[in-house]
């Protein structure tokens, strides 16, 4: 009886280790995974930055082949990547005039299925009909936002909806000039937007499940930017940039600290410094500022005219900014605020980072890699992608890196 | 007392032709400016130029021709974005056609866009014949633009509008120059950068411009230059 005791015991704590071990790997394994997925606005860390040890050494050079390309329609948002498949959101001005969300098998650009999430944004200026809102993934679904303030869930496998909010009938949103573009943002049980709705409905947490509202708190008008997410002090904080205010909620919409900022209407988003800085960007002389926050105390560090982000967002790697100040690639450092380097000739571009590699992508829809470092600018290679305007970030997960513009959607092996 | 003697000398002396080195040094960089551009002698052949090429707005490539003729006419005729924009200049009225605007109709243009035009009037740079249009020139030192050394040079025009020019200590080709703007008719501030220079017929180019203002920038790519084309000099005119 002790011998089986002993053994059972033995033997119960193998099994208990290797399970342990079992499920370590799982959830290890499902972190990369969902790292490695650019499964809402950014990508999955939501600062346009994909941590990978190795930049793939075969880049493509001169003319590259898309492993495939389609016809898709008109539309600013970045194409979001989540188990397999691309999902894009775009309004069909070849045939239907409608805003779709499609998924497509990621290998091949084969259609998968098509929802219509509302009529198409029509653009007065001219700059481009279509959504401007990335979508968020989460297990189960995909959430996304029209230019009209339709923000509707649908099932992430078969296309159906889920449920939807109108946000101006909702909350009485008053739909911006150029359309709503704000990037919807998953926290735990919730998603998370700028909703504009007036006194306590300017940002808004709806029960993912249902689209309920979970909370709703603040003032002012929606903007054209999206909320920001990091862990400050052990706290988890959604950073708001609206009109002059910057706001800091915790994930039950309670004020942690607000800031009025030296600048107005930034479209780019905030990027996070770790531990507890902020930097904030607009296309205005002001330029930037660095924000540290200690417990509830938000202090300015650093104020400077160098980088000028219109609405491509900048991306922090290792004490260094690298954005595009109006239409100048630059690195600029963080600490200073003093430009390294800047490189003209890319337009109003956007760019990411992969591993220790800057990825821009021009505004006529031409890659060009080259170090993260800010030493100098060093060009590693180039290629035209997608010929014609590209405002849109480029995706990337696992070896493919993902273009659009206001026609077509592409994939590169990279 | 003599080192004290001897300073307060070189200080009057630099005092004195201080200003005098100054003017010769712009005068000579300027001289190798216009030989750098070809000289006067090709410019001097020149009645009218029709360049042609890209220009971009909004991120959008759109074909663009401009033609300029002496005594400051100008037409040009490109788009921003959506809409197909004309200027103009037959000497004496300015003009700007901009549906963006949307006025239906072209209007002659107000001061920030007169001064907007006889900047894209010039024959290639400012400092050609300068004293003769009665600009005036100071050389304010050697600086660091664009990674480059270069001669900071201040015009001042006629109208007593202020245009810093940098140009290359190297080459004496423009880097860059700053001036005031419009930007839907109101005045800004603007940056050109300048590269890509050509020759065409003895005289060079830049073949790329970029110009920044506001949020804003648009990309000059010329394609073709005519030298002395046939046209008729009714498009100068406001329509």
């Amino acid at each position: 009886m002790l011998l089986y005791q002993f053994q059972f015991r033995k033997n119960g704590l193998a099994t208990f280790k290797a399970l342990s071990i079992m499920m370590i790997s799982i959830m290890v394994l499902t972190q990369i995974q969902a790292q490695n997925e650019w499964n809402q606005f950014r990508g999955s860390s939501r600062n346009g930055v994909v941590n990978q040890a190795n930049f793939p050494e075969i880049i493509p050079t001169s003319v590259a082949e898309p492993v495939w390309s389609k016809d898709i329609g008109s539309g600013f948002s970045e194409v979001v990547l989540s188990d397999n498949k691309a999902y894009v959101f775009y309004a069909d001005t070849l045939h239907a005039n409608y805003t779709y969300l499609a998924a497509l098998e990621i290998g091949n650009g084969e259609e998968l299925w098509k929802t219509r999430v509302d009529s198409m944004w029509v653009e007065v200026d001219g700059w481009g009909h279509g959504p401007r809102s990335t979508p968020a993934i989460d297990d189960e679904a995909v959430y996304c936002l029209s230019g009209y303030g339709q923000f509707v869930a649908i099932d992430k496998d078969d296309g159906s909806e889920l449920w939807k909010v109108n946000l101006p009938e909702e909350f009485g949103t008053a739909i911006l000039r150029w359309g709503f573009s704000t990037s919807p943002l998953l926290i735990a049980d919730v998603v998370i937007l700028e909703t504009g709705g007036g006194e306590k409905q300017a940002f808004t947490a709806f029960d993912k499940k249902t689209g309920k509202i979970v909370w709703s708190t603040g003032t002012g008008m929606a903007s054209y930017n999206s909320p920001m997410v990091a862990d400050i002090n052990n706290q988890k904080q959604i950073i708001f940039a609206n009109d002059t205010m910057l706001y800091a909620l915790n994930p039950t919409g309670a004020l942690l600290w607000q800031y009025r900022m030296p600048l107005r209407g930034p479209m780019a988003m905030p990027v996070f410094i770790a531990p507890n800085r902020i930097f904030v960007s607009s296309v205005s002389n002001t330029g930037s500022f660095v924000l540290e926050v200690n417990d509830t105390i938000a202090t300015e560090v650093l104020k400077s005219p160098t980088m000028q982000n219109n609405w491509s967002s900048s991306c922090y790697y290792q004490g260094y900014l690298y954005g595009f100040s109006k239409a100048k690639l630059q690195c600029v450092s963080v600490e200073s605020g003093e430009m390294t380097w800047g490189k003209r000739g890319f337009g109003k571009g956007s760019l990411i980072i992969v591993g220790d590699k800057l990825v821009a992508l021009s505004d006529q829809g031409k890659i060009i890699v080259t170090e993260a470092t800010p030493e100098s600018y060093q060009e590693v290679a180039s290629f035209q992608t997608l010929t014609g305007k590209a405002w849109t970030a480029p995706s990337y997960s696992d070896g493919k890196l993902f273009v659009r513009n206001l026609s077509k959607v592409a994939c590169y092996k990279f | 007392m003599k080192k004290m003697k001897q300073g307060v000398l070189i200080i009057a002396i630099l005092i004195l032709f201080g200003g005098f080195c100054f003017g010769q040094t712009a005068d000579a960089i300027v001289k190798k400016h216009i030989e750098a551009h070809g000289g006067t002698e090709n410019w001097g052949r020149i009645q009218s130029l029709k360049i042609s090429g890209d220009f971009t707005a909004f991120s959008e490539v759109k074909p663009y021709t401009e033609y300029k003729a002496r005594d400051g006419k100008f037409y040009s005729n490109h788009h921003k974005g959506q809409y197909r924009v004309i200027e103009g200049c037959n000497g004496a009225t300015y003009w700007v056609d901009d549906p963006w605007f949307e006025l239906g109709f072209p209007h002659v243009a107000n001061e920030a866009e007169k001064y907007v035009i006889q900047q894209k009037a010039e024959f290639c740079t400012p400092f050609f014949d300068y004293q003769q249009k009665g600009y005036t020139l100071s050389y304010e030192g050697i600086e660091k633009t664009e990674g480059v050394d270069t001669y900071k040079l201040e015009l001042t025009r006629e109208s007593s509008y202020r245009e810093t020019w940098y140009l290359d200590t190297a080459t004496y080709l423009e880097v860059m120059s700053t001036s005031r703007w419009a930007d839907f008719a109101e005045p800004t501030t603007q940056q050109v950068f300048y590269s890509d220079f050509r020759e065409v017929e003895n005289i060079v180019l830049p073949f790329y411009t970029e110009r920044v203002f506001s949020i804003r920038n648009r990309v000059v790519e010329i394609k073709e230059v005519e030298i002395n084309p046939e046209f008729g000099a009714a498009i100068f005119n406001f329509p």
